[in-house]
């Protein structure tokens, strides 16, 4: 638990640094997902609620869903400036790990990784594009290294 | 008068419900693994070589299948880790984030009963650093 006092030291060693943390223009490339937002599918269908913040010194977007099912889920994104790529992990009540990482593409943010689904690895391409007032989220798996991809998200946040 | 029957009806089917409801009915993250971290649940104070280095609540998150780390550090840092076990590769994983900006991913698992995990991270001068946290009751 030492390693947590390595931050308190980098910061009281090195004020400028610190004070720096967080404040390039590409931290707010995924600005555009805070908010309190209600999730639908293309056909009006509610399928749960989204709360989106920022969080720990503007360094993180912070998700916060909650499903109509009852289900509940929250991811913590970031850029991390060392690799110059947006980073996300998503961790929910059944279990699911996904850990994407990408960046801003024409407008939207897009990222890919893995996670494990029904016991197995699959690929996962994610994708957050705003569409007028609305924010449109795709969601794809490919369980044979990406030559088939299958839509198992696709929705659209508004404002509540 | 229907409702006497209905009544009955309810009494002699909650037994059998119930027993239905005890076979496999797939309860994520119910398997005795995701409770080897469980240790570390609770509101701590963290001390570095006797000093006060901050404050650490560690929380059941999403159903018990997620450990939440909310750190306050008392030099102004603040930070939060999801800690999740996969079933399909057999590990823990964490992601570290903090309001220095620091991402880590390390992975890991329970060796001679602590906590052990590790994971690469790009430095800003571009140099590979390996961490390994080790967490022991």
């Amino acid at each position: 638990m030492t390693f947590r006092a390595l931050p308190i030291l980098f910061a009281l060693l090195s004020p400028s640094l610190a004070q720096a943390a967080c404040a390039d223009l590409q931290y707010r490339q995924f600005d555009f997902l805070l908010g309190d937002w209600n999730v639908a599918t293309a056909d009006g269908k509610l399928v749960g609620h989204d709360r989106v913040e920022k969080a720990y010194g503007g360094c993180v977007v912070q998700e916060h869903w909650t499903s109509v099912d009852g289900g509940t889920g929250g991811s913590v994104s970031i850029y991390d400036a060392s690799r110059k790529l947006w980073h996300q992990t998503w961790v929910d009540s059944t279990g699911t790990l996904v850990v994407l990482e990408g960046g801003p593409k024409g407008g939207a943010m897009l990222m890919t990784g893995e996670m494990t689904d029904g016991g197995k690895r699959v690929q996962d391409r994610m994708s957050w594009t705003p569409q007028g007032g609305k924010i449109r989220q795709l969601w794809e798996t490919s369980s044979d290294g990406g030559k088939t991809w299958q839509i198992i998200f696709d929705v659209y946040y508004s404002k509540g | 008068m229907r409702i006497l029957p209905s009544f009955l009806f309810l009494i002699v089917a909650t037994p059998f419900a119930q027993s239905q409801a005890a076979t496999p009915a797939p309860v994520p993250c119910s398997t005795p693994e995701y409770r080897q971290f469980d240790f570390w649940l609770g509101d701590w104070d963290v001390s570095v070589a006797g000093k006060t280095g901050g404050h650490n609540h560690i929380t059941s998150e999403y159903g018990g299948c997620v450990l939440q780390e909310h750190w306050t550090g008392s030099g102004g840092s603040v930070g939060s880790s999801f800690n999740i076990y996969d079933p399909v590769r057999k590990v823990w994983h964490q992601t570290w984030v903090d309001n220095g900006g620091t991402l880590l991913e390390i992975e890991g698992g329970m060796k001679d009963g602590s906590m052990v995990m590790t994971g690469e991270q790009l430095q800003p001068d571009g140099k590979k650093l390996l961490n390994r946290i080790t967490w022991t009751p």
